[in-house]
């Protein structure tokens, strides 16, 4: 008698038989044996406890929270509100496309990259500062005003920077007065910036359509805010595949998957009802 | 206080709000981190980072779905990037070299030590899997959503991870010559 492999054994934990499985189940001892302790080894993974915390575990994320300044009794709350309130997609597609327009702008810029450099400095307000290797720092008043390019994925803050002619960027302890803009590189760059302006309206125009017609106070029917629902998660799980630790995004992309969901499950209920 | 009402808090900065969320979700958290990751000091790592990317995003975070969720997904993330990101260690995929294998019959202490090293010498991608299903009870469509693979995929690697993790605690079957083998 052949015996079920180990495969359909394990198939058999949690999904139904196939007739002739059921039926070499019931008339061996040997099979439903391997059977039932492969039950109790699946039931025991699901009965595991949780492992004890490292020590100092707590101690170690504080410093790491404190050193980025993210835990501090005296921060003042942030306030949401302005034309996105109580419009959670809307928020949604805003805030992915600030995400994703770093991405937007390397690769708009990707054919204008020149030395290897450094940034730092690049949360809202601040200055960015560039490190070209071997040279002296630069720096531009805001972080969109540098054309940069990404170097390779992940979150490194390495980035490949144009030569230093940008109009934009400044000499930092540098007295000859700012850098000197060489024609045909200052062409590129500003076609560059062009591309890049290009890019971004598209992006947040596609994203913020979406959005809108995703809104359940869009008045659209439901299957075009479905279709509407299937591109913003399409769009989220690209970058979720790119950085798929991110927390803003697995936040709006759980956020869209649940809104398809409960209009799934609305349109289930309608179909039902026509029937 | 609720978890909603602790992120608020939180989001300001507050340390007593943050540090109550992390008693309340971080074992949960370093659990399925530490089981993917195969590693104690890896898993101490991944699961620091995943925590500094949820306090950092706070702000991002709307309530519309569980804290606990959301926070269960990125730690998932997290180890599922860190993994991709690191290189492999070679010679992962060794048999216990434990002959008194136990069966798990029991709810003991040394079967729980058992079941956890097995895991620990299962593939990445078996591991992963069964991780996700068996002990953390994700539905395959969610973890085919997570790995980026479709379900069916996933099923199969359970079913895998599920013969191989058998292979690894039990004795050899009596009816070993007479089945196929799940070693794949």
């Amino acid at each position: 008698m052949q015996h079920l492999s180990c495969e359909e054994l394990a198939r058999l934990v949690d999904e139904p038989p196939l007739p002739h499985e059921a039926a070499h189940v019931r008339d061996c001892l040997v099979c439903r044996r391997e059977l039932d302790e492969m039950r109790e080894q699946t039931a025991a993974l699901g009965a595991l406890a949780d492992p004890e915390l490292p020590p100092g575990a707590w101690a170690s994320l504080e410093a790491a929270l404190q050193a980025e300044g993210l835990i501090s009794t005296a921060a003042p709350a942030r306030a949401w509100g302005g034309w996105t309130a109580g419009r959670p997609l809307l928020r949604l597609a805003a805030s992915l496309a600030l995400f994703v327009l770093g991405g937007a702008a390397g690769a708009a810029l990707w054919s204008a990259r020149g030395e290897r450099v450094a940034v730092t400095g690049t949360t809202q307000g601040d200055p960015v500062v560039v490190h070209p290797a071997g040279g002296m720092p630069l720096l531009a008043s805001n972080p969109a005003d540098v054309p940069l390019t990404p170097v390779g994925g992940g979150e490194r803050q390495e980035m490949t920077a144009p030569p230093r002619t940008g109009a934009r960027m400044a000499s930092m302890g540098s007295n000859d007065g700012g850098p000197r803009p060489v024609p045909a590189e200052r062409a590129s760059v500003l076609r560059a910036e062009r591309e890049l302006a290009e890019a971004e309206g598209a992006y947040v125009a596609a994203l913020q359509r979406y959005a809108a017609i995703a809104d359940p106070a869009s008045g659209a029917d439901p299957v075009t805010r479905m279709a509407a629902l299937e591109r913003m998660i399409a769009t989220t799980r690209e970058a979720l595949e790119r950085t798929p630790g991110d927390p803003v995004i697995n936040g709006y992309h759980l956020a869209a998957v649940r809104e398809r969901d409960a209009l799934s499950r609305q349109l289930a209920g309608a179909d039902k009802d026509w029937f | 206080m609720e978890d909603n009402e602790l992120v608020k808090l939180a989001r300001t900065g507050d340390g007593g709000a943050i540090r109550t969320l992390y008693q309340r979700h971080a074992r949960r958290v370093f659990a399925v981190v530490r089981r993917m990751a195969g590693d104690d000091a890896l898993a101490e790592d991944w699961s620091q980072e995943a925590w500094v990317r949820v306090i950092r995003a706070l702000p991002t975070f709307r309530g519309e779905s569980q804290f606990s969720t959301w926070l269960h997904r990125i730690a998932v993330n997290s180890a599922l990037h860190g993994r991709r990101s690191r290189e492999r260690k070679a010679g992962r995929e060794t048999m216990m070299d434990d002959t008194h294998a136990a069966r798990p019959t029991g709810g003991d202490a040394l079967l729980k030590l058992k079941l956890e090293r097995a895991m620990e010498r299962l593939p990445d991608g078996m591991r992963r899997v069964l991780v996700l299903h068996d002990v953390e009870g994700y539905t395959h469509e969610e973890i085919g959503e997570m790995l980026g693979v479709n379900p069916g995929t996933c099923k199969s690697q359970l079913f895998k991870a599920r013969a191989k993790m058998r292979n690894l605690l039990s004795p050899a079957p009596e009816f070993a010559g007479e089945v196929q083998t799940c070693n794949t």
